[in-house]
């Protein structure tokens, strides 16, 4: 049964030139979760508008066609009608949640369609139970976990009883144990007796932690449906790499095997699928225990240099009695990419802030140094020419009218020499994939270019190490790809990186080292290899590494190493002992 | 832990004890008791009997430091309209001539007599101390007082289902806005901002960094929020009150002992000019 449909829908913003939709022919069938896949700007936030009503109802806009749920038109009906069939969760949970206990917060919607005490009641119960909540009831929702919030967000929506879910990236701000914890919710809701139709908005940064729990996929690209079909078949087609948006890991493993001869039936999309397929494929070639190349790890892992940083017995305790750090100890090495990873609430942006004296020691005896000066002795104005950092949000940063401008302020409040001036802006345009955009309004520029700019603002204070706050958040594969590799130019320049980051895909990648925090403590670091190799630890601090290394966990009985983490690495293993041959692409 | 004007779940007396209409029909008392007074020495009371509060409720200290700003920065412009004042018919109560002498000024041409004058002097530090009671006291009310109470409690009472969708925005908004304004600062900072400066057009224009960007959030912020409340319903129609008013006696009695406050100081004002100068 269609639950919806767009029919040959199209809608253009009141002051827009361009349509952000065009001609969307697609239908969604109960009980079914649905992947709306596309890179940033791809128009899918506009689709679930129009899916909610929000346009043109709210933010005025020129339709053509429609959009019906549960055969009711939403052109005929105000968004607060269209809210008792389709409810939408947003991606940041703190702009969703009114009410001072998790109870409160779910009977939010019900309380206000006007539905009797009684009814509210049992709504409320049955969403807390199939969002896994019950436990939470009369916990303060600003106490819970950025998983607990946005699960907490998704049972209020629930509580509506919609047909439709609608989640705008729902995991993106989160850590990957939150991811999990969402991803399991929206199975319950959508096999469970609500029985709504989950449409699910995803950019590709998180397509790992729901591809396995997809039913249906419609790929958008600028405003156009690319690709619509079942999971298993739009996930493996090219134009899923080519609009950047990406494979998961292990499906793009599976494409490799099979491009290079493997017979394989059916590409997995979930990382138990390909488990399951990977074992059958080595039963049939009789492969009882794998050779394993002594070169498939990637060539260029770096040596590390003398410590930059140094943090010793840190401490840091928020009003009234909040530890967010208990004793750091962690050293930041010259010219490396460090990540720094954990679970939301670790302490890892408390840490990085005492770097840059935006917090002092609640201890006496710590030490905070950065190229052998203690921080707290050093004026502001001295440490942000050493070491800096770059927060999450470009928003909250960006003012000036023109690129060239936001990037020259820095050296301008430094009272920089012209000359020094503008060639700090001319390398920062080259470093961070802005050449061409120097003279373009910083308020028109897509997401991936506010990002690079954030970063580039800072480039002309020309700090040894940038601390940079989630720099691939918001971004489509390819924006990643352009993010990291202007971070390796710095690095190689000689500069020292850390990212604080919940893309593990990323610091398998890019990172020559990794920490993991837990409870305002370093609970291990190392190289990123050594890292991810130690799944018990990892576990420990609810971080989960890349899907391509939990595969290799999962195999580990067959002679898997421990510590792949990247596609190529893991086909370089395979495709010898598969008997086709190596096909190696080093560094990749 | 809470930001500036977040409320904060606490174990405390002000927190859990009294209903969150009483805490409005006192905050409200106080602020109408306030603003009828013009002498200090009525004000004084309000001031200490306001350390109870504030003991009780254990709000954090920092967040007077904005009442602080507030009473220094606006000392000039509030002096500006009561220091200069030598009529002496405005007094009511004071000696007209000890009152309206001036301390210090004289005889100018076409103006007349100005001066810095005892009910002045006066009337600036009442209205100062009118300015740290009435912000105080509504910060122990924000502190200790949840939105979904504040919400509840503004429809039990019929409030416009409008009203109580502006006040609970705002309730959202201003620590979320605290947070972002702490974000931009910090981000700026870290560019070798700075707001201080001896020049004050200077301060103006280096404004715009924390500015702009505040603007961009506080737009997209109220838009994100306004569409959340209502995909989730909110002015779809008329809405479920689910927790009843049904104060204590205790707090009866508060709102009644108010509310008597509050008739006797208005009929005080009226009668006998109790609180003038």
């Amino acid at each position: 049964m269609k639950v919806v449909e767009f029919k040959d829908f199209s809608l253009r913003y009141l002051r827009s030139e361009e349509r952000s939709l065009k001609n969307i022919n697609v239908s969604f069938e109960k009980g079914t979760t649905v992947g709306l896949l596309g890179p940033a700007g791809a128009g899918k936030t506009t689709f679930l508008k129009a899916l909610m009503g929000i346009v043109p109802h709210i933010e005025p806009g020129y339709i053509e066609g429609s959009v019906t749920v549960n055969g009711l038109d939403n052109s005929e009906h105000k968004v607060a009608e269209i809210a008792r069939r389709v409810a939408l969760v947003l991606e940041n949970p703190d702009v969703q949640i009114f009410s001072l206990t998790v109870g409160d917060d779910v009977a939010f919607g019900p309380k206000n369609l006007g539905m009797p005490a009684e009814d509210i009641i049992r709504r409320v119960e049955r969403a807390m139970q199939e969002t896994g909540i019950v436990a939470l009831r009369d916990r303060n929702p600003n106490d819970l976990s950025g998983g607990q919030q946005q699960t907490l967000a998704i049972a209020g929506a629930v509580a509506m009883e919609p047909k439709v879910l609608a989640m705008d990236e729902p995991t993106a701000m989160l850590d990957p144990v939150g991811k999990d914890e969402v991803m399991s919710v929206v199975e319950r809701i959508t096999k469970g007796d609500t029985q709504a139709t989950t449409v699910i908005a995803e950019s590709g940064a998180d397509l790992e932690a729901l591809a396995g729990k997809l039913d249906q996929v419609v790929v958008l690209d600028k405003g156009e449906v690319i690709l619509d079909g079942p999971a298993e078949e739009v996930l493996i087609d090219a134009k899923i790499n080519e609009v950047g948006i990406g494979r998961p890991q292990v499906t793009e493993l599976f494409v490799r095997l099979r491009d290079a001869g493997a017979e394989v039936p059916n590409i997995p999309v979930s990382l138990d699928q390909a488990a399951e397929s990977l074992r059958r494929l080595l039963v049939e070639a009789g492969v009882d225990q794998l050779q394993v190349p002594a070169d498939y790890g990637r060539p260029d892992e770096r040596s590390p240099g003398e410590p930059v940083v140094r943090i010793r017995n840190l401490h840091h305790t928020y009003r009234p009695n909040v530890r967010a750090l208990r004793g750091v100890d962690l050293d930041i090495h010259q010219g490396e990419l460090l990540g720094i990873i954990g679970q939301n609430g670790s302490g890892k942006t408390t840490m990085c802030y005492h770097l840059v004296k935006l917090l002092k020691p609640s201890n006496k005896d710590a030490v905070v140094e950065v190229l052998g000066q203690s921080v707290q002795k050093l004026r502001l104005r001295e440490v942000i020419g050493q070491i800096n950092y770059i927060f999450q949000n470009p928003d909250e940063q960006i003012f000036a009218d023109r690129v060239r401008d936001e990037i020259g302020f820095a050296p301008m409040m430094m009272e920089y020499g012209e000359e020094e001036t503008k060639q700090a802006i001319e390398e920062a345009l080259d470093i961070f994939n802005l050449r061409g955009h120097g003279d373009d309004y910083t308020m028109k520029l897509p997401q991936d270019l506010k990002t690079y700019l954030s970063i580039a603002c800072i480039y002309p204070l020309r700090p040894k190490v940038y601390i940079i706050d989630e720099p691939t958040t918001g971004l489509d594969t390819h924006g990643i790809e352009v993010m990291m590799g202007a971070l390796r130019v710095l690095r190689d320049a000689g500069h020292t990186i850390a990212i604080v980051t919940h893309d593990m895909e990323t610091v398998a990648r890019h990172c020559d080292r990794a920490a993991v925090m837990l409870d305002g403590q370093v609970l291990m670091v190392g190289t990123t290899r050594e890292v991810f190799a130690q799944p018990e630890r990892l576990i420990e601090a609810d971080i989960k590494p890349p899907q391509i290394t939990q595969l290799g966990h999962t195999l580990s009985d067959t002679g898997m190493p421990m510590d792949v983490l990247t596609v190529p690495e893991m086909a370089n293993i395979l495709l010898p002992n598969l008997g086709l041959g190596s096909p190696v692409r080093r560094g990749e | 832990m809470a930001r500036w004007l977040e409320y904060e779940k606490r174990d405390t007396f002000l927190h859990n004890k009294l209903h969150p209409l009483t805490k409005m029909v006192v905050v409200a008392g106080i602020v109408i008791i306030s603003g009828l007074w013009l002498d200090p020495r009525f004000q004084a009371p309000l001031v200490l009997f306001l350390l109870i509060p504030i003991y009780v409720s254990k709000i954090p200290l920092y967040w007077f430091w904005v009442v602080v700003l507030a009473v220094v920065t606006s000392a000039y412009p509030v002096a500006t309209t009561s220091l200069g004042q030598t009529n002496a018919g405005l007094y009511r109560n004071l000696d007209p001539v000890w009152a309206s002498e001036p301390l210090l000024g004289g005889d100018v041409p076409v103006i007349g007599t100005i001066g810095i004058t005892r009910g002045g002097l006066l009337w600036l530090l009442n209205a100062e101390l009118r300015s740290i009671i009435m912000a105080s006291y509504i910060f122990v009310f924000v502190y200790t007082t949840s939105m979904s109470e504040v919400t509840d409690t503004l429809l039990g009472l019929g409030a416009p289902q409008p009203v109580v969708f502006v006040v609970s925005i705002a309730y959202k908004l201003v620590p979320t806005m605290s947070r972002v304004v702490e974000n931009i600062m910090n981000a700026q900072r870290l560019r070798g901002w700075s707001l201080r400066h001896w020049n004050p057009v200077k301060i103006v224009r280096r404004a715009a960094p924390l500015m702009k960007p505040l603007m961009r959030r506080v737009a997209m912020l109220v838009e994100q929020i306004t569409t959340t409340t209502q995909v989730r319903g909110f002015g779809s129609g008329k809405v479920t009150v689910t927790r009843k008013l049904d104060p204590k006696p205790l707090d009866i009695a508060l709102m009644v002992v108010t509310a008597v406050a509050v008739v006797a100081s208005v009929v005080g004002v009226i009668l006998v000019d109790l609180g003038q100068l």
